[in-house]
């Protein structure tokens, strides 16, 4: 196990590097031109934008560039936005939204795993029947409505009929969130409940339930006890990951209801050009993805057995 | 038992993962928010006729905030709401006239070369709670100056003015970019500075700041209301630290102005109360201003509905679903906006590229053509363009000339593109008829400018690229200007194309000469012409038009529309030469603007003017062609229940 997680993460930092570096790259292969908006372009001589340019260090030789975002990078230097919250270091512009997207997404991603689960459940229970109808229609609704016309509808009904506030406020937390929380976990609910539903029927299909049903178990403890946590063991492998990334945010919810979480911020930092927040944004979420996929090998191993991380020579 | 436990440790790990984050997110909410007044409740827009003013506004805003450091940009939007935090010199009034703010009188005497400003004694700096820190003083005009011209302190944003109008400021801006960061940041505007010693900027007393410009300049009082000439106070870098002034918030930030932000969080809103020290107690100030920050205008017409929002401009749909249905709940409340800043025109350029990298050269040899820019000048109907802006009352949107309306003014109260009119020879304005619309001469100029033309090879019909950014309102705009092109001059003899910028941005498309023309214009940032028509002289690097739109500087000095440009140029330096006649100096400008129309550089277009649903009386706004001020939150006259098109219309009507 501890030859597997060094192995693990010395790939996992590799691959963190390749991305930094390649994003890095393909920032400097930007055009310089839109370092500055049209208001500066305006009203800075072209001499004066030179200057800027050079102080920053966008008009050295690009292996210098990089060599000193390395540095940077090793000594935790993510360096300061020059757009999104100007002179502020990139590390306090994430800080606050790290949370608030944590929060709601990590509250949508439990109320979807929940709601989404047992709506699984009862689809197989009553496979064919008024709860598998209305579960496949719920899940054909939420993936066929372009998300920005049901966070619309979401928007106006909370708002009008059910008095919610319209946007987040950080003065009304709770009943602000209600209606961001609710768009972010509405297509999760449906994933959820769809790959729950055809794990659980495969798992029904199998030999071994045909075998406990003969040996005369009960029919609620071969769904919970056999067939629901089989068909979980797939499931988790993602949940990690998914987890991880609700600190990501939602650009879409997020900017729709004016959550002030990192959703919108690297789609700002990438259209404002600015490269701090992008670089440090793209380390984040690498970071994030490899170890969410690692975790979820490691949840996977706890759950089913069956898997192993070692090698044909080493189980010998 | 060990799955059971693994099970549990990972439901520990997460549950108090998500009980950490649980808790409320830190704002920079300060004591003074928690006596906030829940303002959605005290707002409603519907439609009845009693005048109930407001205290708690709420406004929604598209953008956000980038910067509490005024110095440090050069956007309108951070601008707007910054001006209400930090009060320079001057403001200014719906005629573009400086009225008083930190300064209560100025003047020059000595042929407006040098100018006085007298402060007032009772502006103060507060902090975000209001408590006194400072007073405002001369020096601080000194302090903010030093850390403009600082290339190493703010970065060369708002330096333009200065450079240009300010004895000594170029030299020092030179004299610090070649410092050492650190020892740039060490310098300040003390007595011996090197700052003192060479920029033109004197404190006699705590209450005298006196300016020498480089050449006279009757309209310095106007420069003195833009953000170079506001102040910085000593005591505020002192506390903050040089080194985080660029990066300070709205809770270490000290305030002059009218209100102070005593909250704020990115992406989502800002809260404004009244600063208790202000200086002008007669002012009208709410009692709280909530800038909610919101997705999109479809949004902000929700929170109007929903009582949040007290003003939103609506989109052509919203304009046209509500203005063709008498039944709707706004019908009534539809207002005309006061007209937008820029006098937008059709920048054609003139040295063309195509997407393979090769020369346009049918496009670039049939806009050197002076007949073929007088067809499109003549020829182009606007109106259904216009419609696009404001589809009820399309003819306001009508722009005739380079420099914004409502500027500038000549003694006697005429309106200086009045003058330029009378030189262009062209019709008084009308509710009818685009005054430059004329079909005869259109088609005259277009005879001959295909018999030419077709002499030097060019195909018609001319094609035209046309670039226009991915969103549906640009689209749908060009789309309407492209069939109206075709139609008043013939699909055979223009072609316009509408191309997409895809993987490029608009200012690769701009540098790389790729669109025929684009369609925006200059904000004008004081009360000259000059401001408006040095964007399009002849081999200036620093003529932002003709450096990167009409790219004529790259032509042979001798072709046609370069000879013609040059003129133009001649005429202007005239104009700008005359310092002490403000008459003489408006007329020799409008006979240079006139020329300018004359060999057609640009073609007028529009002026924004759109419709919005408002609780707020937009003529009690400090509207100016100077930019900003209208955001300023002083003075304004509110009423919960909405105005309507009638009452607004009285209003303006008295106003005349």
């Amino acid at each position: 196990m501890l030859k597997y997680t060094i192995k693990r993460l010395l790939q996992s930092l590799f691959t963190v590097f390749l991305i930094a570096s390649i994003i890095f790259i393909l920032m400097r292969m930007l055009p310089v031109e839109n370092y500055f908006t049209e208001d500066e372009a305006m009203n800075l001589t072209e001499e004066q934008q030179q200057d800027i340019l050079e102080a920053a260090g966008l008009l050295d030789p690009l292996p210098v560039q990089l060599l000193d975002f390395y540095k940077d990078t090793l000594k935790l230097d993510f360096g300061t936005s020059r757009r999104i919250q100007k002179g502020a270091l990139v590390v306090d512009v994430i800080g606050d939204k790290f949370t608030v997207s944590m929060r709601n997404g990590a509250t949508a991603l439990c109320i979807a795993l929940v709601l989404g689960v047992l709506l699984g459940v009862g689809q197989t229970l009553n496979k064919e029947g008024i709860i598998d109808h209305f579960g496949t229609a719920f899940t054909i609704f939420v993936n066929s409505v372009p998300t920005i016309v049901s966070f619309a509808l979401i928007m106006v009904f909370g708002s009008k009929v059910l008095g919610l506030p319209t946007l987040y406020s950080s003065r009304k937390v709770m009943m602000s969130s209600i209606m961001p929380i609710f768009c972010l976990s509405l297509g999760s609910i449906a994933g959820y409940a769809l790959w729950t539903r055809r794990y659980m029927v495969d798992e029904l299909n199998k030999d071994y339930i045909k075998l406990a049903k003969i040996k005369g178990l009960s029919r609620g403890k071969i769904m919970l006890k056999h067939v629901l946590k089989n068909a979980f063991v797939p499931l988790t492998q993602y949940l990690p990951a998914a987890f991880l990334s609700t600190i990501g945010g939602s650009m879409l919810c997020e900017t729709f209801f004016s959550v002030p979480g990192m959703g919108p911020l690297l789609t700002t930092g990438v259209t404002k050009y600015d490269i701090s927040v992008v670089q440090t944004l793209s380390i984040l979420y690498a970071s994030l993805g490899v170890l969410g996929a690692f975790l979820g090998d490691v949840l996977m191993i706890i759950f089913d057995p069956r898997i192993s991380l070692l090698t044909k020579e080493e189980s010998r | 038992m060990k799955k059971l436990i693994a099970l549990a440790l990972v439901m520990v790990m997460a549950l108090s993962l998500f009980a950490g984050c649980a808790k409320e997110e830190t704002t920079t909410t300060t004591a003074a928010a928690g006596t906030t007044t829940a303002a959605t409740e005290a707002t409603t827009a519907a439609p009845e006729s009693n005048v109930e003013p407001i205290e708690d506004l709420i406004l929604a805003k598209t953008y956000g905030l980038e910067t509490f450091n005024i110095f440090n940009t050069e956007g309108a939007n951070a601008r707007g709401i910054l001006i209400n935090l930090v009060e320079g010199l001057l403001d200014n009034n719906n005629k573009s006239q400086s009225i008083p703010a930190i300064a209560k009188s100025w003047g020059s005497e000595d042929g407006n070369v040098t100018w006085k400003f007298d402060l007032r004694d009772d502006a103060k700096w507060v902090d975000v709670n209001g408590n006194e820190k400072a007073p405002v003083i001369a020096a601080d005009f000194e302090v903010g100056m030093e850390w403009i011209l600082n290339f190493h302190k703010n970065g060369g944003s708002n330096t333009s003015k200065l450079i240009e109008f300010v004895k000594g400021a170029k030299e020092y801006y030179e004299y610090t970019k070649e410092l050492e960061p650190a020892e740039a940041l060490a310098l300040t505007a003390g007595e011996g500075s090197k700052f003192l010693e060479l920029v033109g900027i004197e404190t006699p007393d705590d209450h005298t700041v006196i300016y020498t410009a480089i050449k006279p300049t009757p309209y310095f009082d106007s420069l003195a209301q833009t953000t170079s000439f506001y102040p910085m106070s000593q005591g505020m870098v002192d506390e903050i630290g040089v080194e985080n002034i660029n990066s300070m918030t709205n809770e270490n930030m000290w305030y002059n102005s009218c209100y102070t932000m005593t909250e704020y969080v990115s992406g989502n809103e800002m809260v404004l109360k009244p600063n208790p020290l202000y200086w002008d107690k007669e002012a009208k100030i709410f009692n709280s201003v909530t800038l909610k920050q919101v997705e999109s205008t479809d949004v902000a017409y929700m929170l109007f509905e929903n009582g949040e929002n007290d003003y939103v401009t609506l989109n052509y749909t919203q304009v046209m679903e509500i203005y063709n249905d008498p039944n709707h709940k706004y019908h009534d409340y539809l207002v005309e906006q006061n007209p937008g800043m820029r006098a937008n025109q059709m920048h054609f350029t003139y040295d063309k590229y195509l997407a393979d990298g090769t020369p346009d050269t049918n496009w670039n040899t049939a806009i050197a053509n002076l007949n073929f820019r007088k067809s499109l000048y003549y020829g182009i109907d606007f109106l259904e363009y216009y419609k696009r802006f404001n589809p009820i009352n399309p003819m306001n949107c009508e722009n005739n000339f380079y420099t914004r309306a409502d500027l500038v003014y000549m003694s006697d109260g005429t309106q200086y593109v009045e003058v330029v009119r009378d030189e262009m020879g062209i019709d008084e304005k009308s509710d009818t008829k685009i005054a430059q619309l004329n079909p005869t001469k259109a088609e005259e100029h277009k005879k001959l400018a295909i018999e030419e033309l077709t002499a030097q090879g060019v195909t018609f019909p001319v094609v035209i690229e046309y670039y226009i950014g991915s969103s549906q309102d640009a689209v749908d705009n060009a789309k309407v200007l492209e069939q109206s092109m075709e139609e008043c001059l013939g699909a055979d003899y223009i072609d316009v194309k509408l191309m997409e910028y895809g993987a490029m941005s608009g200012t690769q498309v701009r540098d790389n000469g790729m669109s025929a023309f684009a369609i925006n214009s200059y904000a004008g940032a004081f009360a000259d012409p000059s401001t408006y028509l040095t964007q399009e002289i002849y081999g200036d690097a620093n003529a932002f038009y003709t450096r990167n739109y009409s790219r004529i500087n790259n032509l042979p000095a001798d072709s046609e529309v370069a000879l013609a440009l040059q003129e133009y140029t001649r005429l202007y330096h005239e104009a700008n030469a005359i310092t002490d006649d403000h008459d003489a100096r408006l007329r020799a400008f409008a006979k240079a603007e006139a020329y300018f129309f004359d060999q057609v550089i640009t073609v007028p277009v529009y002026i924004t003017n759109s419709y919005c649903l408002t609780n707020i009386d937009l003529n009690s706004q400090m509207y100016s062609m100077l930019g900003g001020s209208a955001d300023k939150m002083k003075n304004w006259e509110t009423n919960l229940n909405g105005y309507t098109s009638a009452e607004m219309e009285a209003i303006r009507a008295s106003a005349k």
